[in-house]
């Protein structure tokens, strides 16, 4: 029967390396085990497009904290080990190298993979996707200057890439099937600024584009276009996405529905088992439905969350969702969401270096995009971000006017 | 030696609400709290970031960047991803000005 008093972490990524060390700081004095695939010990994914790429950041500073603090909080890391199988009724988890770990509660943090795109010519050498910080180190070694990049995807991790690539003098191009970008997650009206900055740092962006395949001789030159167009490329990344972990969740019985279905405390459907981060389908209570969130702060709240869980001192997890990005020295936050909203208002112009977009959803405000030069967005967005917390329906008008300062609206 | 500063006069920053100071080739960010004046690094410890940009509330300051929080009383990280304490400064407020001393 399983260690009542011992935590395995499947998924020593950003969710799951919190959640250990946040879990031994809030007094936990079990055993905990914390297995990863990947050979490094927990890092942040975020710096890997950014600094990381552009050389100003070292790998090494994107872990969560040194290998000697794990030791000293008595973590058992497991690095390079992958989880194979669960069973649920005797509390067990088997791994790769036939490691056995009894738990007493058991928290997958297996995140999310990219997408791949298996169009003819996609095994050729120079024809990647961007997860790891390997792949980080990787691609940031064939991004020499003049060399020609094409990114296929125009989300937010391809545009950061792209921001990157620029910065690094290569010659770059964003391909993106729909008819915009970032359709998904953002309003026509800031898609078409992101593009324009992207546009001012030379980037070329082709939307509505399909793809044929590559080609190239054991190395890829060339991206082919549907319409015969033939895109020269000495090194191409895929970012179309990213699918969630799930494989060893619905083998071991627990529920799955784009993400591994849990409620507002990160319980699975299965007794003694949680799910946090990018892999898990939380339900939110603000919005009454299951949604996957595939961000940091996300990452790092839900790993807050089930340590509170386990603690016997449950807290729901109930946020408005915030993310942001980087590229070049512009910043694009978001809070709520965009999609299915009545109305749109936004105040400032990105010529101005700083533009908001507001989603109304009926009468209240449901979502908020920011786009501006350093961290110019971010008031507006936070507190346009306790608008949406506090349920409030501010009046479009004040929304759109400059003069008006959102945090009187949260008194109103 | 540490002397004492004149950042602004009281009224120059508002309740709720955060100022940066620049002195030699340093960042301060000054506070202006329901507890009082206070002031701190004016840089995030996470990332080369001004903190002035971002929004206190109530003793909390939240980082513009990423949303990482500090207590503004005694400089304590929060939550991720800030992780190291902000360094603070004593504050003192006489006939309505807000003086740091550094
Ligand atoms: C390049 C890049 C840039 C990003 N930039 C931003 C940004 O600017 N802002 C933002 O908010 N978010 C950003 N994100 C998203 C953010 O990094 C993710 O949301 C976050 O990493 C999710 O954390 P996680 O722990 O759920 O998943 P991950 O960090 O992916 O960790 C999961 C880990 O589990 C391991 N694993 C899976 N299955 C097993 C198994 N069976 N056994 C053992 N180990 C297993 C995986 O190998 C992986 O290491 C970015 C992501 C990338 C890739
Ligand atoms: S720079 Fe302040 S939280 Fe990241």
């Amino acid at each position: 029967m399983g260690n009542n008093n011992s935590v395995v972490i499947i998924g020593a990524g950003q969710a799951g390396g919190r959640a250990a060390l946040a879990l031994r700081d809030s007094g936990f004095e079990g055993d905990i085990h914390l297995i990863g695939k990947e050979p490094s010990p927990p890092y942040n994914r975020p710096p890997l497009s950014k600094a990381v790429l552009l050389g100003k950041k070292p790998v090494e500073k994107t872990q969560l904290t040194g290998l000697e603090n794990y030791q000293e909080k008595n973590i058992q890391l497991h690095l390079d080990c992958s989880a194979t199988a669960v069973d649920t009724e005797n509390q067990v988890v088997t791994c790769t190298d036939g490691k056995r770990f009894d738990y007493g509660h058991l928290i997958f943090a297996t995140g999310s993979y990219p997408r791949e795109l298996n169009l003819p010519g996609h095994e050729l050498n120079g024809i990647t996707t961007f997860r790891t910080d390997q792949d980080s180190v990787d691609l940031s070694q064939c991004l020499t200057p003049g060399s020609d990049l094409v990114i296929i995807g125009g989300g937010f991790i391809g545009l950061e890439i792209a921001a990157s690539a620029k910065e690094l003098d290569c010659n770059v191009t964003v391909l993106e099937a729909q008819d915009r970008l970032m359709s998904r997650s953002m309003p026509e009206g800031a898609a078409a600024d992101v593009a324009h900055v992207h546009d001012q740092f030379g980037v070329t962006i082709m939307t509505g584009v399909t793809i044929q395949g590559f080609s190239g001789n054991g190395k890829v030159e060339a991206v082919e276009l549907a319409d015969g167009t033939r895109l020269k490329a000495d090194n191409v990344v895929i970012g179309i996405g990213i699918i969630p972990d799930t494989a060893l969740a619905q083998q071991s019985g627990l529920d799955v529905n784009n993400g591994i279905i849990t409620d507002q405390f990160t319980k699975t459907s299965v007794d003694n088992i949680y799910a946090i981060g990018d892999c898990a389908c939380t339900y939110l209570p603000r919005y009454d439905q299951h949604i996957r969130l595939e961000s940091s702060q996300n990452a790092d709240l839900q790993a807050a969350t089930v340590t509170k869980t386990i603690l016997a001192d449950p807290q729901a997890y109930n946020p408005v969702p915030w993310l942001w990005s980087q590229q070049y020295n512009w910043v694009i936050q978001t809070a709520g969401f965009t999609q299915d909203s009545d109305q749109i208002v936004s105040r400032g112009r990105v010529e101005d270096e700083c533009v908001v977009y507001f989603a109304l959803k009926g009468r209240h405000l449901h979502g908020v995009v920011g786009i501006g030069k350093g961290a110019t967005v971010a008031k507006e967005v936070r507190m346009a971000q306790m608008l949406i917390e506090h349920d409030k329906q501010p009046d479009p008008a004040d929304l759109s006017n400059p003069d008006i300062n959102l945090k009187d609206l949260l008194t109103a | 030696m540490s002397e004492w500063h004149r950042v602004c006069g009281t009224d120059e920053i508002d309740e709720e609400d955060v100022i940066q100071f620049n002195h030699g080739d340093k960042v301060y960010a000054v506070y202006n709290t329901e507890k009082g004046f206070f002031a701190t690094d004016g840089i995030c410890t996470h990332e080369h970031q001004e903190l002035a940009d971002g929004i206190v509330i109530g003793t909390v300051i939240e980082c513009p960047l990423h949303q990482g929080r500090f207590e503004i009383t005694d400089g304590c990280a929060l939550s991720a991803p800030v992780c190291i304490d902000l360094k603070t400064y004593p504050v003192k407020v006489e006939n309505n000005n807000v003086f740091i001393e550094l």
